[in-house]
């Protein structure tokens, strides 16, 4: 785990990890990688939200949002190991508190120079959350029914899902239901989470880049 | 804004090759014209991959939280309430022993003092013109740490009369100059207070200096104090 070194006054953080076990194990979703990235980083990251004493945030909360999106980058590909896997943490961490300390003020986030590469990701991951949050609120089975006729749980390539819908005779099959009730309750249920997010900001900046 | 069933149930539809060439020649004309059907269609299309996203941005979201639980549970796991109960009981345990010790260190010094061989006892004697410290003055008694001194006459306790001279006696490893004090018990008012040269080891004081009270004497420091009482 990590190490401390007393070089004179200055005491030196070495890792046990290296920066290529860091981000394999992170992409991996090892436990004892993110242990590891918990203990090595909260005190930075405290400093960080301290370093915004206007806001009323957990370092912790901070922390946990800022790891999830490095993960879900580095899985993605985002990740370009320009710099260090902690730096670019601390950089997502300073940013969502930024973001926020921008939020209170009513201050335009789009006039921070150093935050415009994180803007674009914030909205994605806000869209993320959003997505999820209405999927969550959904009516009983409606959740279950938008899995199957997406192939969601399908261990294949997501790009091959994307052209292979599950029909509605296979769902009706799964479900023992009419495929024409599967149908209706398909239209339905999507009917009503495209309408919780096909007019979001966030959605056109996804749409755009897609 | 809710989006009608019917929209999605066609865009299914066309989706899954199930438009006839009309349907379709229609659909794709729509999607031309009408630019908020051909947003819909381009949100239906990238709705599974963003579900998929969103699904593993909260299984990875889990996953963290629930090893940030795990950490902080194994830092609690070591500082649980019967961890403290037994790290309080070694702190009473270690402070009672350095206690015990110092204590035992300075009781030897005061029974070596008192065992020791027999030392050359200058009598120093008040004389006339000797001028007793104002009472009115209260002396603040600076507890600078004197070392070497061991209280030796008289004992604790004693009681004196009017006419009695009371010869103090002590032992003075030190090479430096201190004082002899002698203070009211009850008010803490220093009444005598004398200079001790480095080899002076005793004091004779009439007992008629003194008021009848209750009084202590110490050397240098009062944490080491004998009482003694006068009495008319």
């Amino acid at each position: 785990m990590a190490l401390f070194v007393t070089t004179g006054m200055k005491k030196v953080h070495t890792d046990k990890y290296s920066e290529a076990d860091l981000i394999e194990g992170l992409r991996k979703g090892d436990g004892k990688v993110i242990q590891f990235m918990f203990s090595r980083n909260l005190p930075l990251i405290k400093n960080i939200v301290a370093s915004f004493p206007a806001l009323i945030l957990e370092a912790e909360d901070v922390f946990q949002e800022g790891l999830v999106r490095t993960i879900t980058n580095i899985k993605a590909n985002r990740f370009n190991s320009l710099s260090s896997v902690h730096t670019y943490l601390y950089s997502i961490c300073r940013f969502i508190c930024l973001k926020e300390y921008h939020k209170t003020k009513q201050l335009d986030l789009s006039e921070m120079q150093e935050s415009i590469e994180y803007q674009k990701e914030d909205s994605y991951y806000e869209l993320l959350n959003i997505v999820t949050e209405m999927k969550k609120k959904l009516e009983p089975g409606c959740a279950e029914i938008i899995d199957l006729r997406f192939r969601l749980h399908d261990a294949s390539n997501i790009d091959e899902r994307a052209h292979k819908l599950m029909n509605f005779e296979t769902i009706a099959f799964k479900l023992g239901i009419k495929p024409e009730n599967a149908r209706q309750r398909f239209t339905r249920c999507l009917a009503k989470l495209i309408s919780a997010v096909h007019q979001l900001k966030s959605m056109d900046e996804y749409l755009s880049s897609s | 804004m809710n989006i009608d069933p019917k929209d999605i149930d066609l865009i299914e539809r066309y989706l899954d090759n199930n438009l006839d060439i009309s349907e379709r020649y229609l659909f794709e004309k729509r999607i031309k014209e009408d630019p908020e059907f051909e947003r819909l269609v381009k949100t239906r299309q990238v709705l599974p991959g963003l579900l998929e996203s969103a699904t593993d941005y909260d299984r990875t979201r889990n996953l963290v939280s629930d090893e940030i639980t795990e950490s902080k549970h194994w830092l609690l796991h070591f500082i649980k309430p019967s961890y403290l109960a037994w790290a309080a009981v070694a702190v009473i345990l270690i402070g009672s022993a350095i206690g015990y010790l110092i204590l035992k260190h300075q009781g030897n010094d005061q029974v070596l003092s008192v065992a020791g061989n027999k030392k050359k006892i200058d009598t120093i004697t008040i004389t006339p013109g000797y001028k007793q410290p104002s009472k009115a003055i209260r002396e603040t008694i600076i507890l600078k740490s004197v070392t070497g001194i061991s209280l030796m006459e008289p004992k604790n306790e004693i009681v004196f009369n009017e006419t009695a001279i009371i010869t103090f006696h002590w032992e003075y490893k030190a090479d430096s100059i201190t004082h002899l004090y002698i203070a009211s018990a009850g008010t803490d008012k220093i009444e005598i207070k004398t200079e001790i040269k480095p080899g002076t080891e005793s004091y004779t004081l009439n007992a008629k200096k003194l008021k009848s009270g209750r009084y202590y004497w110490f050397i240098g420091n009062k944490e080491v104090k004998r009482f003694f009482t006068v009495e008319r």
